[in-house]
This record gives structure tokens, sequence and C-alpha cells, in this order.
């Protein structure tokens, strides 16, 4: 195997990054807040993979966990309230070469951001997404989301929540050419770690739900799983995950899952008690939008702009007296 | 006078040299081709589909094999669209033997389209009605005398044009993002913010609402950002310009034309390498502008570094994926263009790094009878034709494919695998389109040269492998584990009796289809058949005795137009030169590890030595010791892994209970610990929590950790400063944590 000339001086010239070369600002969030342990598992990925900081973009919308960009040494998009995955298909189809995770929360996603979240299962663009889900707004403090249980008291459902919750990973599942599907709780570390990494390895549309504690707003919410690893299902697999022995002398309820079982994913994933933690779905053949959808030529600003004159072209009105053109068109 | 017996002896000592009363064997065919006779009305695997789309190169049959399968029903309709389109193909291959070219298209409708005479076959389908219409487009070519050369540019012009058009994306990308890099720097210059530049920077009609004097001021209050060094831009330039200007690759990927770019088909080998040489500088220098752009665009130009090793960049620099994007060359030439320059150009490509193809089409291999091989001078072109292939394979740099025109289609993978290799090629393909042979197809010929050994087919790919048995392969030959290929002869005799009689398809075969070794050849009349006559590949391989010499008479059969088979005799000089013949074609199957003599020898060395251990053992073994029957015990299947099951893998052990500690892996990072005391609680390298100095805080604070700890992973132990305040309260919180 020989090396370019360009990878041969890449490589003499990379340098190696710490954990702490990519982590920004010093967190907002609140103390105990699980988003903490997600941003720790993502630099973490960062640093375990080397990704070049100028070559990775973190991409959110608006909540809490959507602040998650400000806190990575990356590059970073803090956008609009249930775009963030718009934003990122639109960079990965332009720039296929970087490494693009998105942080989107549950009303991110599951509220406003619906129409984006369905179809960009659909296109299966090569992106990592994290999805933060605390079943409740926090940003806005205390409002019912649509993850949120039913009977949940907030500002927004004094009375309770009327609706049964929506399951975004069941939601997943259903969709036309769904490719990752993983679930985590924020309170595993090693999990959240190797669950998003594996998606990161995914080549395609990786959805990863983390269950996120909101001690300011629901604190308490999820104690009962917490504290008792019995109520944790660890789903483990050669495809999927692979549990440390540590980790497994303390989750000893496992089952081995086929990430290639899609009607066996969407089984265990309907269930809440216990909560399924691991790699539910994985199919590496479903292609990405972005390569099929590849343009065989790059086009640049003259080539853009003598394509625009031409369709232009197709609506202007001529001159009557120009008589280089006989029939209009 | 009638032949008779010594007649035969005679003509097999000394030839033609003596008068004798054999007829001649002209007008008749080896008897193993004899069957084949009239071509065009057999289903074989010419002529050959030319496409634009992959595979590229397919044989007609395998184009209405398909069509058939996918649009074919089942039941009487289909087999008789199946019969239709058999008519078809089969015309179609009469026509091409007739010389009628052109597309598949225009012979298919000619076909199809044309007045039926017997209404009885119905519709004839066209290429549309059987869902090939996209096939239409391709060329038929037939086993011509150029149809190598056809083949192999048809081939490379694929790849080329794939391979031209990622380059010019590269190129194209490259080029964009430097400008790119550019562009930005200029923007945010000085100049940038002057305000006939912001100006320029907005669309037509909004330009009155802004006032530009004011949003330049602002600008230029804002503090200047790092502008990009005088090197840098210099740098980025000239990577710009070479970009821009580079000849490799057309500009654009519909220019069938490349205006301005460089040709790569060549009719000469000495033209072809002046042209790589010639072009090396400019390649060099592409390189190194493609290098330089996608560093910039990487971020991973490092001056301190990088400017050193590009001024002494050169030649040498480059390695083999650098080339990767960089369009191959083509040769095509003919055995007798084969020059003693040409010739020695040849070599020096095939031992070089150029990807560089060459294509020669073989037109002798067995050359004039009598010439012997002179030891300095020019060679006669059939002792080239014949050796070039195994010359190139010694080389071992080169990807080899020695082959004839009637076993193309069955190695169209591999001569597509030679023209993609990044490395030269060399295609040797015997034509069997010769005037030496008359009357006979030259798909018939060609494919006669490989079944006598005449042209062994074979392919050298040094990219398989490093060892001969990945790197070669002697296919497909037919019959490759035999000297030569055996066949049947069945025929008739004057009485009406059937026979059928081994006989197998020699070298000396393929010389009497050659009328210029017509004269190592003699019909023996019936009456002189005798028990000393022996089929020709017998006395070839055998070691002859001088006593036996003029006993054994070798013979071939041969068959005439209308079937009847004869004897036919052959001399002593043909029998010496089919010898070197078998001699190559064994050492090939050496090569292949058939009869390989190093393993013969080995094996017989081994088996000597086992004998003589065991004769040894005989010898010494007491009489009545029997050794006991030992029966091994099965360790049973390997354990079966239960769905639920938890590994019983060894944990570390928990530290001693009156340690603090944490469990440091299983912290969420979530600050409460290092919010009490920043200096006693501390993130290691994964952002993980741990007790990084005990003596920096008090148990209190320990204790209070534990507590607020969500996943609870701080174990406070029992206080280290028994001086502390309060330690029996403490000590009952943390043992209510346990
Ligand atoms: C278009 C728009 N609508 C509404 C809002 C108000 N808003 C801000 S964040 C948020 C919900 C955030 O919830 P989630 O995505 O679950 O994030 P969390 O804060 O819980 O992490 C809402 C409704 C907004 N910023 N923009
Ligand atoms: S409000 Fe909830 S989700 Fe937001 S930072 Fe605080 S704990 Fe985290
Ligand atoms: S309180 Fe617990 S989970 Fe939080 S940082 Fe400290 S050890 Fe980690």
């Amino acid at each position: 195997m020989t090396l370019s000339v360009t990878e041969c001086l890449l490589a003499a010239s990379r340098e190696h990054h710490d954990l702490d070369d990519y982590a920004g600002e010093l967190s907002r969030w609140c103390t105990g807040c699980g988003d903490n342990a997600i941003l720790a598992a993502l630099q973490r990925i960062c640093r375990d993979e080397q990704l070049a900081p100028e070559r990775t973009v973190f991409v959110s919308g608006i909540g809490c966990s959507s602040r998650l960009p400000h806190y990575m040494k990356t590059y970073g998009f803090h956008g609009l309230h249930g775009r963030a995955l718009p934003v990122a298909e639109g960079i990965k189809i332009r720039r296929p070469d970087l490494d693009v995770f998105v942080n989107t929360g549950d009303g991110d996603c599951c509220a406003i951001g619906t129409a984006h979240w369905i179809h960009a299962i659909r296109y299966n663009m090569n992106l990592t997404v994290v999805m933060h889900d605390n079943e409740v707004y926090g940003l806005t403090k205390n409002q019912t989301s649509p993850t949120s249980p039913r009977h949940l008291t907030s500002n927004t459902t004094p009375r309770g929540a009327y609706l049964e919750a929506l399951d975004p990973v069941s939601t997943t599942l259903a969709v036309t050419n769904v490719s990752f599907v993983a679930q985590c709780v924020d309170w595993i570390p090693e999990l959240v770690h190797d669950v998003i990494s594996a998606g990161f390895h995914h080549k395609g549309f990786s959805f990863i739900r983390i269950l996120q504690r909101c001690p300011e707003y629901l604190d308490g919410h999820f104690d009962q799983w917490k504290s008792d690893p019995e109520r944790i299902l660890l789903l483990r697999h050669e495809d999927g995950v692979e549990p440390s022995p540590e980790l497994s002398r303390i989750y000893r309820n496992q089952i081995v899952h086929d990430p290639a079982d899609l009607r066996r994913a969407q089984e265990i994933a309907s269930d809440r008690d216990p909560i399924p933690v691991g790699v539910l779905y994985r199919n590496d053949d479903v292609p990405c939008y972005e390569d099929t959808r590849r343009a065989d030529r790059h086009y640049g600003p003259a080539e853009i702009g003598q394509a625009l004159e031409a369709e232009f072209d197709r609506f202007a009105i001529r001159p009557a007296n120009n008589n280089h053109d006989g029939g209009g068109r | 006078m009638k032949a008779d017996v010594d007649d035969l002896a005679r003509f097999h000592l000394v030839g033609h040299r003596v008068e004798t009363e054999l007829p001649a064997a002209t007008q008749l065919l080896p008897a193993l081709l004899a069957p084949y006779r009239d071509l065009p009305a057999l289903r074989y695997d010419y002529p050959l589909v030319l496409s634009d789309e992959s595979p590229f190169v397919e044989p007609l049959a395998d184009v209405t094999n398909r069509a058939l399968q996918e649009s074919a029903p089942r039941g009487r309709d289909g087999e008789r669209l199946r019969q239709n389109v058999l008519r078809i193909e089969a015309e179609i291959r009469r026509r091409m033997a007739d010389g009628r070219r052109g597309s598949l298209g225009e012979l298919w409708d000619a076909v199809a389209l044309r007045p039926q005479a017997d209404g009885d076959g119905g519709d004839m389908p066209t290429l549309s009605l059987l869902g090939a219409a996209s096939a239409a487009a391709g060329r038929l070519v037939d086993c011509d005398r150029d149809v190598a050369a056809e083949v192999v540019t048809h081939l490379w012009a694929a790849t080329e044009r794939a391979t031209a058009c990622a380059t010019r994306r590269r190129i194209d990308e490259l080029t964009l993002g430097l400008a790119g890099i550019l562009r930005a720097h200029d923007a945010r210059s000085d100049e940038g913010r002057e305000p006939q530049h912001l100006r320029a920077s907005l669309g037509g009609a909004d330009r009155a609402a802004f006032d530009f004097d004011a949003w330049s001021e602002i600008m230029r209050s804002a503090a200047t950002p790092p502008t990009i060094s005088d090197g840098r831009r210099r740098r980025i330039r000239s990577a710009l310009e070479v970009l821009r200007t580079q000849r490799f690759v057309p500009a654009d990927d519909d220019d069938v034309d490349r205006a301005g770019a460089y040709p790569f088909l060549f009719r000469s080998c000495v033209a072809a390498a002046a042209a790589y040489r010639e072009r090396m500088p400019a390649m060099v220098q592409l390189v190194k502008a493609l290098a330089i752009a996608e560093l910039e665009l990487r971020n991973g130009y490092r001056e301190s570094e990088s400017d050193a090793y590009f001024d002494s960049f050169d030649e040498s620099s480059l390695t083999a994926d650098d080339l990767d994007g960089f369009p191959s060359y083509l040769v095509c030439l003919t055995d007798a263009d084969l020059t003693a320059d040409e010739l020695a150009q040849v070599t020096r490509i095939l031992g070089s790094d150029a990807p560089i193809n060459v294509v020669v089409e073989v037109r002798d291999v067995l050359g004039e009878p009598g010439r012997r091989r002179p030891p300095n001078g020019r060679s006669p072109d059939a002792i080239i034709g014949r050796q070039l292939g195994r010359m190139a394979m010694g080389a071992g740099t080169a990807f080899v494919v020695q082959t004839a025109t009637s076993h193309i289609p069955r190695m169209i993978d591999r001569i597509h695998a030679g023209v993609t290799a990044a490395r030269p090629a060399l295609f040797s393909v015997f034509t069997g389109s010769t005037d030496h042979v008359p009357g006979l197809a030259p798909y018939l010929v060609a494919s006669a040269a490989v079944q006598s050994r005449a042209v062994p087919t074979f392919v050298f790919d040094p990219d398989a492998g490093s060892a001969w048995a990945d790197r070669f392969e002697l296919h497909p030959n037919p019959d490759v584990e035999n000297g030569w290929p055996a066949g049947t002869v069945r025929f008739e005799d004057a009485e009406m009796q059937r026979h059928t009689e081994p006989a197998a398809f020699s070298i000396v075969d393929f010389a009497a289809l050659d009328r210029r070794y017509a004269r190592h050849f003699a019909t023996a009349p019936p009456q002189t058949w005798h028990a000393g006559m022996q089929p020709a590949d017998h006395l070839v391989d055998a070691a002859l005795d001088t006593a036996e010499l003029g006993r054994q008479v070798p013979y071939v059969m041969m068959a005439t137009a209308d079937g009847v088979v004869h004897r036919v005799v052959v001399d002593r000089e043909l029998i010496r030169i089919a010898r070197e013949y078998g001699e190559t074609w064994r050492s090939l199957q050496e090569l292949a590890g058939i009869n390989n003599s190093h393993a013969i020898a080995l094996v017989a060395a081994e088996r000597t030595r086992w004998e003589q251990q065991v004769a040894d053992r005989e010898a010494t073994r007491p009489v009545e010791a029997a050794p006991p029957a030992t029966v091994p015990v099965d360790p049973g299947p390997a354990k079966a892994a239960a769905e639920t099951a938890v590994p019983d893998t060894p944990v570390p052990a928990a530290p001693a209970p009156d340690e603090p500690y944490i469990e440091t892996v299983r912290c969420t990072t979530c600050d409460e610990c290092t919010d009490i005391n920043p200096r006693m609680f501390a993130y290691d390298d994964n952002k993980q929590a741990y007790i990084a100095d005990l003596s920096a805080g008090t148990y209190r604070e320990m204790v209070e950790a534990a507590e607020a700890c969500q996943v609870a992973i701080i174990h406070p132990g029992l206080p280290w400063d028994r001086a502390e305040h309060g330690l029996d309260d403490l000590i009952a919180r943390a043992g209510a944590l346990a």
C-alpha cells in the first residue's frame, strides 16, 4: 500500500488532540444535568477518533440541549428551533468530507422539527444525530413535550398531560430507509460513549435517543430506573455494542439482540420498563442521499452563473424588433 | 506404382527430400476440427457487442440470452419468441461473416424488419420489444484481424473516461476551494472593506438603500483579522495556475475530442515512451499542485516542513497513488511492427512502472518452416509473437495477457483488469487471420492455436499477490492438466462401419492447417496402414530410441469436406519442432503448479525417507509389543452462546471499604462533586471524576458529594482525619449511602 503525497504530509504534520482540545465554552447547564454526560461522551469520541476540529461540525436547534455546539471547540451551528436537521443536511450535501453531528432535544426534534426528522430518516444522509430526551422543554422552563408521559404536570399542563407520549424510537424505526437506531440513558457513560460511537461509525443517518435527566424541572423523574439496574435491558451484539465486564456486573439484565432484525427491534423499542439500551437496528446497505445525488461534476460560480443565465433566458421577453429570433419560444 | 509401408517410413525419416508415391494432404482438415467447418451456422461467442455500459464487451449470445430470460413468457409463446430471436442472431452472424458491420440495432433491425418470405415464424421481435433497447447502440465486431486492438481500445477508453471524469471533478473541487480561500481573505482585507468593494458585492436593486461609506467605516473599525501571507497567496496562485492549465484530462467531460488535452493513444512504443518522458515534468507539477491544494484545504500545509519538501519535489517523489488519477497510455501494434528499436522499447516499458498498455496482434506463431533462430540480429516475426508473452512475464512488473482472438470473450474480465491495472500491461493476442491458412474462419484458426498449445492462454497479474500461485493463471486452456488436449474422432469407413478413435489435438494438427508446412505431411492410403503407425502426439512426447526410428511412423487424422477420414503421416522434422512447443507448454504448466518438477522431486524424496523410516522401525521393533489402540477423545462441539448469558468475566476487586473511592467509569460528568470541592474532586482524561487529593478537603465534603452524586458512585469510606467535627453524624450518613 502506498500513500499519496498529500496523505504522507498530512500524516507527518498531524497533531495529537487531547480531550481538552475539543472543549469550548464552559457549560451553562444546571449542575446534575444529563447533557453534561452526553457532552463528555462526544468529546471523548472526537478525541478517540482524533477528528480534526476544523473538519467537524456540531449542528443544533434551540433548547438547553441545543447549546451543545457552544461547548465544543469545533465548527458549530446553533440554528433555529426544529431546524437542526435541514442545516446539517445542507452542510453534508455540500461538504460530504466533514463529520457532521446533530444535537437536538425532544421538543426540537419531535415537536416543531417533526417534518424534518421524518424526512431526514428517509434521506439517510451520513449524520450522527443525538436526541437529548429529557421529556420536557427545559429552556422554556418546564413545558410539556411530545415525549412527556401522560399525566405529567408542567407549566403548560398544570392538570397533567392529556396525551400518551410519542415514542421517538418506534417512530424512527417505522420510517422508510431507516438505517441506524439506538437508545441509551445518560447515567451509563460507558454505553453513551459506545452507542454514539457505533452511530458515528455507521454510514448513514444514525439516530440515537438518550434519555436525559433534567434535575431542574423533572427532578427524580428517572430515579426508579436509575436506582434499579434490573430495570435497564441491555442489548448486546457484536454488530451493536458489547458491554465491559464491569458494566455487566451491574447491569445483568441483558439479551443478545441482532441489530439486523428490524421486527424484533420494533418489538423491543415499544417497551419502557425495563428501558432497552443499546443498538436496536442497523442496516449498512441503505444508500445515502448525498451519494445518490452526488453531482458528477463540480459547479463553480462561473458555471452556476451560466446555468442561471440560460434558465432566465427561457423567460426573457425579446424586443419586437429583434430579428435574430423569428419564432417565439 | 502403389505406395507401400516402406514409403511411409521413408517419408517420415527424410520427408519430401526423396520421391514417394504418397499423395499430398491438401484440402484436408484435422479430423477434430472438421465438424466446425461451417462456423456461422453454429451459436458461438462471436460477434461481440461493444457498448458504453458495463461490462462494455459482451458476446451477442449473452445479450440475447439475457433479453430472453427477462422478457420471454413461459410456454408456447415464449418458445416461439426464443426461436425467432435465435434465428435473428444466426442471421446476424451470417451477415457478419459476409462482411456486414454496424451497430447491433442496425443489424438487428435489418434482419427483424425485413419482409418475411415464409409466414411461419410470426413477428420478429425488435430489440425494444425484448427490453434490450439500450444494447442497440453497441457496435458489433467479429473475430477479425483487428478485434484484439478493438476490444482492448474499447475497454481502455471506457476506463479512461471514468478516470478522467473523477480527476476532472477532483481538479474542479480543488480549484474552487483554493479560489475560495483567496476570496475569503480578500473580503477581509483592507481593500475588501473599501466602499467600492462592498458596493460590488451587493446585488443591483438594493444598492441604493445602502450607505457604503458608513458600512466601510463600521467594517474598518473592527480589528483587522489576520490576512493571508504573501507566501501562501503565491503558493495558492501558482497551484491554481497549474490546475487551470493542465492538459492531462480534458476541461470538460463531454469533450470527446479532448480539445487541448494530450493524446494517449499511440501506434508505436517509441512514440508513447517519448511522450511519457516529455510530459513527466508537467505530471510532477500537477501532482505537486494537487497535493498543495489538498493540504491547503485540509489545513495541513505546514510551511516549516512542507516548503522544503515541495522545493525538492521531483519525479522520484511520485507514488503509485498519486498517478492513479492520470490517464494511461495505449499502444496498438502488430508483430510486424516490432522492429529491433520497437522491441527494445516494449521491453523497457514492460520493465518500468509507466502505465502504458501495449496490444500486439500476433499474426504468425509458427513462422516459416526450416528457419532456425538466429543468435543475433532480428528474429523472425513468428519467434517474437511466440515469446513476447513469456518475455514480458520475466520482467515481473507488467500485467500480461496472452491469448488468441477466439478466447477473448472468455477473458474479457482479465483484459479489463489489465487495462485498469496501474502498471504497464501487455496483451499479446494471436489473430488467426492469416493467408497461410486458406479457407478457414480466423476464429477456428485462433481456436486451433489455443487447442494445440501453439498459443497457450495465460494471465500474469503482479497485483494478485507475491506468489506464482496467485499471480499466474494458465486459463482457459482446454485440458490444462494434460500435455495435449484429448478428443475423440468419429467416422465411417468405406464399408460404412462406424469407428471412434481417441485423438489428441497437438501442435502437429495445427501445423497441418498451415500451407507453408504442407511438405511435412503426406496422406497414407489405407493399404499402407499398419501396426507401426502411431498417433503423432505419442511420438512427440516419447523419448525415442534410435533403434525404433523408422519402425514407428507418426500420423494425424484428417478429414475431407465430405467427412472421409484419412491418416496423414508426418515427417521427423516436424516432430522435432513439435517437441519445442511441448516443452514450452510443460514449463508453463510448471509455473501454474501442474506437474511441477521441484514438487515432484520433493514428494519423491519425502516418500523415500518415509519408506526408509518405516523399514528402520520394522527392523528394530520387538515382535510382541503391539501398541494399544488409542482412540482420540472428541472434545465435543463448542459451547453454544446462550441468549441471555452474561459472560462470567473476572472483575477487579473493589477497594477496601474504609477507603473513599469513586467508580470513575460510571461518572456522568454532572459537576456536582467538582462544584463542592474542585481540588478534592477532579476530572480525568475522559472527563470523569476521581479523587484527586484527599487532603484538599474534609470528610464532610466527601459525604455531601456522595449524597449529591445522582448515580451514587462516590463511596466516602471512613474519615481520614479523626479530629474533624461531627464525625459521628457524618459516618452515620455515609453508612446510609452504602
Ligand atoms: C420557532 C420557535 N418556537 C418556539 C420557541 C421557544 N422554544 C425554545 S426552546 C423550546 C423547547 C425546547 O425543548 P427541547 O427541544 O426538548 O430542549 P431542552 O431545552 O429540553 O433541552 C421552545 C418551545 C423558539 N425558540 N422558536
Ligand atoms: S433546565 Fe434541565 S435540561 Fe436544561 S440545563 Fe437545566 S437540567 Fe438541563
Ligand atoms: S457527582 Fe458523581 S456523577 Fe457527578 S461528577 Fe461527581 S462523581 Fe461524577
